[in-house]
């Protein structure tokens, strides 16, 4: 199938709807639920948001499940082109954190922007500069980057 | 006082007397390579425990050193002790590199951006096919020699490990006892307050990346001639994160953690080789459990120990409060 003359597999196409789909629903969750707000109270300040009533514990936990999810889910639409192995997961975890990073954390726009900047870029790098270097020149784009920005895009503090 | 000598020499004694208990060369290898790793995360404790700097890239350094040694030694036959300070000065100078880009960044960001610098490291060694030998690393690496006597694998080695580890030792002890030792961790406590008290954070943090760098290149440069073949499967994240363990666990902001550390880590998978498949679980469970119940790692739990056995109440060794005075006198 193929869109404005680029080709587009239906999986790719899911992976975009699901990737927007999943960033609204964790938007509005964060930003309109009571719910969200604790969380949200809970990452500018642990020990004021427990006297404020916020349960500490389980905001955290939460917190932990609710990023394990996202994670299960960007690993199955990944695990039909990687090969699944029992340490495929530290490769996909430090992109991640660059992904972050770039975007900014406490952003999740800036998450999304993140990806995508960073996905973008190591296909270019791969195909027009070497292959072998691709992560390094993605690595060291990341430090500079840094070093302008020292908290990523859109983040904050 | 007595027992802080005797702290600081026995450790140094059981090491000297050791191999009278391992007489096994495998043994004596295990033996140098913990003592390699501990004079690692030594290193690494500077900057982590002492200076607050979450420096994730402890194996980048320690394969700057190794690399250097292999490199040198094998294609410019050159000895190994000006390699190993090549090693050294060049594991300094990134560094300073590193380091710069690094002042600006705090917390998660500063993680990641040295988590970058390793896999940049990492891709480096794998790519430059030519100076490092690519995916196939650098092989047959001699073991060092000093006018002729060869530091032989297995004991005369062993002991070459345990004068470093020693040197390690005392020179971050000096360090840390030093003005500089102060500023780092005033730098750790709160740098916008140690700037105020006339600390250069900027400085301090960079001698503080410059000194680590020191010793995990010195731990890598003895690694190289020890394993023989160095190649880039060995020097990834996971290796840095296996020496930030080794920190954590053992205790950071003290000189013995990163001896606990290492050795623990260094000694369990031998131990639990019964298990054979299952050593890593344990391994895990373990290190999970022993940090669940301290932060300051196992060196946080066994200084308390004393205590349990005295019979003292527990504010006793607490300074006493000066004997209020009656303002009416008598």
């Amino acid at each position: 199938m193929s869109v404005f003359g680029i080709g587009l597999s239906l999986r790719s196409l899911a992976v975009m709807v699901v990737g927007i789909g999943l960033m609204v629903v964790f938007h509005l969750f964060l930003s309109r639920s009571f719910l969200g707000l604790q969380l949200r109270a809970l990452a500018q300040d642990e020990d004021i948001s427990a006297l404020m009533g916020v349960n500490v514990s389980r905001g955290m936990i939460l917190v932990v499940g609710l990023s394990a999810v996202l994670a299960g889910v960007a690993a199955a639409f990944l695990a039909p082109i990687l090969y699944v192995s029992y340490y495929g997961g530290v490769s996909m975890m430090l992109k991640g954190f660059i992904a972050a990073t770039i975007g900014g954390l406490g952003s999740i726009a800036g998450a999304m922007v993140g990806g995508l900047l960073l996905g973008v870029a190591e296909s270019a790098v791969g195909v027009y500069l070497s292959s072998g270097w691709r992560d390094a020149v993605i690595y060291a784009s990341l430090i500079a980057l840094l070093a302008y920005l020292p908290n990523g895009i859109f983040g904050r503090k | 006082m007595l027992s802080k000598r005797l702290s600081a020499y026995l450790p140094l004694a059981v090491a000297l007397l050791l191999p009278l208990a391992l007489r096994d060369d495998y043994l004596l290898h295990v033996a140098s390579l913990i003592g390699i790793y501990i004079i690692v995360v030594s290193g690494l404790n500077v900057i982590i425990g002492y200076t607050g700097q979450f420096m994730l890239a402890p194996a980048a350094f320690f394969g700057i050193g190794a690399y250097t040694v292999g490199v040198l030694t094998t294609r410019l036959e050159s000895p190994f002790w000006p390699a190993m300070l090549a090693g050294i000065v060049l594991a300094v100078i990134v560094s300073v590199v590193i380091g710069l880009p690094s002042l600006r960044v705090r917390g998660p960001y500063l993680a990641f951006l040295t988590m970058a610098f390793g896999e940049i490291f990492y891709a480096v060694i794998n790519n430059w096919f030519d100076l490092t030998g690519g995916a196939i690393g650098i092989r047959l690496i001699p073991v060092p020699q000093i006018f002729g006597y060869e530091f032989s694998l297995g004991l005369r080695f062993y002991y070459l490990v345990v004068f470093f580890l020693a040197l390690s030792v005392l020179l971050i002890w000096r360090v840390l006892k030093s003005p500089l030792g102060l500023a780092f961790r005033m730098t750790k406590e709160g740098e916008e307050a140690a700037e105020t008290l006339g600390v250069n954070t900027t400085t301090t943090k960079l001698l503080a990346f410059a000194i680590s760098a020191v010793f995990m290149a010195a731990g890598g440069a003895l690694y190289a001639p020890l394993i023989g073949l160095i190649s880039p499967p060995t020097f990834t994240l996971n290796f840095s994160f296996l020496f930030i363990f080794m920190l954590i666990l053992g205790g950071q902001a003290s000189l013995v953690g990163p001896i606990i550390g290492a050795i623990v880590i260094g000694v369990l998978p031998e131990l639990l080789r019964e298990a054979l498949q299952y050593y890593l679980l344990i391994n895990g469970l373990i290190m999970i459990g022993i940090l669940l119940f301290t932060p300051n790692g196992l060196w946080g739990i066994l200084q308390h120990v004393p205590r349990w056995f005295s019979s003292e109440p527990a504010g006793a060794s607490l300074p006493k409060a000066p004997a209020a005075e009656n303002p009416k006198g008598k």
